[in-house]
């Protein structure tokens, strides 16, 4: 079982906290925070398919799997900024599976109330057109598979998506595993087919004090000595090893 | 030159601190034992005669005490943020000097910038201010957030008149852009230029915010710089001799010296210039005088202070003493201006657990007319006319 499950909204509250409005706010209120939305990923998203585009270089014909990917908003951007049009996804979160054809408006009406705004008027209505598209957008851009690799149908029915993947992603996924499970995960990857390329992209230790501590917190160095033929990209500072 | 101490007991906040002139008198903020914020001023010869605290009895108060602030003269008053760990806070407090008509005197003291700053990280409050009053406070907003781990981003709050509006984004989202505010100073057309350490990429960043509050695009200054101070040396700005208004930060690099990171308003990085000659540096400071830089630091080796000139953009020269401590030196904080009929570089030290005043002449009255010809001229006809 891994170290950390995002199996609900509170598991995922409970790790991603984010200023809704860099644009910034009076100081009679406090100011709005997100949680895993759209309006406060999707930049942090924009900056990692940025490096991987900048850093791996690929033709856009290549075949991407990317696992852990969350509402696949690095998918989205490598899609439509990148051009890489054969990308397929997959996260077994129960709560991403069970929300990413849902809009996130009741969770930003939220936050904007919690500041003591009305999103409907004013100033709330004002911050909520930032936040939020209207109609009703999915939190996806396309649909997330549930799939765990543990098995060659699962590892076989993410292969068949594009008759085969050139490079596996995870995407801030192995930080939630303890080490065997990562080793053993590594295995199902590379399982998937015959792989140009297997890479990890971890948030390392990081700022400060407060992380938390359920995770298993390595430095890419660390998580190369344990999976030796992966390659390991750090979402602190893009190095790679 | 001669040392005269200011006090016992005191030290220097972690962001500059004067020294300021107002009408004669030369005036320092510090903080007390407790760490709570005090302005000094000096006699009328901040060399020789007593300086005093002002109005101790409205002065601000820090909550437990820390060392995060930093001032800002604009005529007569000097104004200034802290970092109040009661709230905490972002907290603004002003200083009415000499020519001001309630002279020495606290004006607002604690107002909250922005209260609630949970989990800030760094807690340096930086502070400067543009031509027409509007303060820019510049700091790290509450603590973010992603996949359990923790960023800090750097933020600013401006006051234009009447009301605070904080937390505006100055780094960007996400772990790579946790950051640390380092300095903070206003160049030509009131933009003030905003510098910050990117702690997780070893990046400097700098941008700079127009009197229209717009932002200019995001600049990375030299990778791996690693600072390591908790002094925090304003920007300094000048026109070079090709007319281009360099952008400037003085900052200590780890053991390797102390450099001068500059940018120019368009955005062009320059490679830092090292202010060479020495090794072992702390707490870095500067000021600018025309088109000359003066690095101020202390050696950590002697333990004295030194400076070095850039004049206009050139290496740094060989280092000078400035201050021969007798004690532990910590911060330094330093300022240019005109006193008496000189101009000099004042700057005041924190040795052996006290303040100390010194200032060193560096121009001599160039000449003994108005600056304005028209206007000497004017003033030459009247008085053949009465």
């Amino acid at each position: 079982m891994p170290l950390k499950q995002y199996n609900s909204k509170a598991d995922f509250d409970a790790d991603y906290d984010l200023n809704g409005e860099p644009e910034g706010h009076p100081n009679t209120r406090p100011g709005i925070r997100l949680g895993y939305c759209r309006a406060v990923m999707l930049p942090v998203a924009q900056v990692r398919a940025a490096k991987l585009v900048e850093i791996f270089g690929w033709p856009t014909s290549t075949r991407i799997f990317i696992i852990g990917a969350g509402y696949a908003w690095t998918a989205e951007v490598l899609e439509q900024t990148y051009g890489y049009t054969n990308i397929v996804t997959s996260d077994t979160s129960p709560y991403i599976q069970s929300t990413q054809d849902q809009s996130d408006e009741a969770e930003i009406n939220a936050a904007i109330t919690a500041v003591g705004l009305n999103p409907a008027s004013g100033e709330g209505a004002t911050k909520k057109a930032r936040l939020y598209s209207p109609g009703n957008r999915r939190r996806h851009s396309r649909s997330v598979r549930n799939e765990d690799l543990s098995n060659g149908g699962s590892r076989n029915r993410i292969k068949n998506v594009l008759g085969g993947v050139d490079v596996a992603i995870s995407e801030d996924l192995i930080p939630a595993f303890s080490d065997a499970e990562v080793v053993q995960a590594a295995g199902w990857i590379d399982a998937i087919d015959t792989l140009d390329q297997v890479i990890h992209m971890v948030t390392e230790p990081g700022f400060g004090t407060g992380a938390d501590p359920v995770f298993n917190w390595k430095t890419i160095e660390g998580w190369k000595a344990l999976v030796p033929s992966h390659t390991f990209m750090s979402l602190n500072d893009w190095s790679v090893v | 030159m001669a040392v005269k101490q200011i006090n016992t007991s005191h030290i220097l906040p972690s962001g500059w601190a004067g020294p300021f002139i107002d009408a004669g008198s030369v005036y320092v903020l510090c903080l007390d034992g407790s760490n709570q914020p005090e302005v000094w001023k000096s006699g009328t010869d901040p060399l020789v005669d007593s300086w005093t605290q002002q109005d101790s009895a409205n002065e601000p108060s820090l909550g437990t005490g820390n060392t995060y602030g930093a001032a800002y003269q604009l005529s007569d008053q000097i104004h200034m943020a802290f970092y109040d760990d009661t709230g905490p806070n972002a907290e603004y407090s002003v200083f009415r000097s000499a020519s001001h008509g309630s002279a020495n005197t606290w004006g607002t003291v604690n107002e909250t910038i922005q209260g609630g700053i949970t989990n800030a990280g760094w807690n340096f409050c930086l502070f400067a201010m543009r031509a027409d009053g509007d303060r820019i406070c510049l700091y790290n907003g509450t603590r973010e957030r992603i996949m359990g781990n923790n960023f800090a981003r750097v933020v600013y709050a401006r006051w234009e008149g009447s009301s605070w509006v904080t937390d505006i984004a100055v780094s960007a989202s996400g772990l790579e852009y946790s950051a640390e505010p380092y300095a903070i100073g206003r160049g030509a057309s009131d933009k003030m230029h905003m510098v910050f350490w990117q702690s997780a990429s070893n990046w400097y960043g700098y941008r700079a915010l127009d009197n229209a509050n717009t932002l200019s695009s995001y600049q990375i200054g030299g990778s791996d710089l690693t600072p390591g101070s908790t002094a925090r040396s304003p920007v300094c700005t000048y026109f070079d001799s090709s007319g281009n208004e360099v952008i400037g930060h003085v900052l200590q690099l780890g053991t390797l010296g102390v450099y001068n990171q500059t940018w120019t308003n368009s955005g062009t990085v320059s490679t830092p210039i090292v202010a060479s000659g020495h090794a072992s540096p702390a707490y870095p400071m500067s000021a600018v005088y025309g088109k000359k830089v003066y690095a101020i630091w202390k050696d950590n080796t002697a333990g004295d202070i030194y400076y070095a000139i850039s004049d206009d953009g050139a290496a740094f020269g060989s280092k000078t003493l400035l201050y021969d401590a007798s004690g532990a030196t910590t911060r330094i904080s330093a300022n240019v201006f005109t006193r008496g009929s000189n101009d000099v570089l004042a700057f005041v030290v924190t040795d052996g657990g006290d303040l100390y005043y010194d200032e060193l002449v560096i121009s001599a009255p160039a000449e003994i007319y108005p600056r304005n010809p028209i206007l000497f001229q004017r003033a030459v006809e009247r008085a053949a006319y009465w």
